[in-house]
């Protein structure tokens, strides 16, 4: 899985003028999605949510690859 | 008439004898086929046996597997627990205010290492290896 990359602004009431030049400066056009660091935590616990389950996914799979190996490639390897 | 007394003592003997000859014929028949059972069951017995030791192997590798799997399937939970205790510890919303362009910093590279994560964990090359958790505290 390659992923593409995503930039993040922090944005507050003071730094709001340098971030509309920064970004314009960068994108041409003044559009972006906002999110609250409420929903950016949320966000973060539903990622490594998915990353937990993708985790266990793999686990259980290595799991049933060696209980279904044969009993002599089992030994050999653990030689 | 002594004569006939000593041909039915022969003939006695020779029956008894005959007889005799049988038994131990049949004797030594029944000694072949008890061997035989014997072997067979030899056979049956060390099959049953190695069947045995087979599945307590198989009992003592499953257990190790499972004990395995548990321990990975709680080491996956690892990121998001430390994920939630960084959330719980810091008050993002505070520090954002406060210095925003080190939050920001701090959230770009957190999500720059979680992205090359999950390009790691899915890698179907590295199956069988675990990289759950960080060692970075800022943790996206």
């Amino acid at each position: 899985m390659q992923l593409n990359d995503v930039k993040i602004y922090v944005v507050t009431a003071e730094n709001y003028d340098e971030f509309v030049e920064e970004f314009t400066a960068k994108n041409g056009e003044l559009a972006y999605i906002a999110i609250s660091i409420k929903d950016y935590e949320n966000l973060s616990l539903n990622i490594a949510e998915l990353r937990r389950y993708i985790e266990q996914q793999k686990q259980v799979i290595v799991y049933y690859e060696e209980a279904v190996k044969p009993e002599d490639v089992v030994s050999d390897a653990s030689q | 008439m002594f004569s006939a007394i000593k041909i039915a003592m022969v003939m006695t003997v020779i029956a008894t004898a005959g007889m005799g000859y049988l038994y131990v014929q049949r004797l030594q028949s029944n000694l072949e086929i008890a061997r035989a059972n014997v072997a067979k069951m030899e056979v049956a017995v060390q099959i049953s046996e190695d069947s045995i030791a087979t599945l307590q192997a198989d009992v003592i590798r499953n257990a190790e597997l499972n004990a395995t799997l548990q321990s990975e399937l709680q080491r996956a939970e690892a990121y998001g627990d430390e994920l939630r205790a960084t959330l719980n510890k810091h008050n993002l919303t505070y520090l954002a205010l406060q210095k925003p362009g080190l939050i920001e910093n701090r959230m770009q590279n957190a999500t720059d290492t979680l992205w090359d994560d999950l390009g790691a964990i899915t890698d179907p090359n590295r199956v069988q290896q675990s990289e759950t958790g960080t060692t970075d505290t800022s943790s996206n």
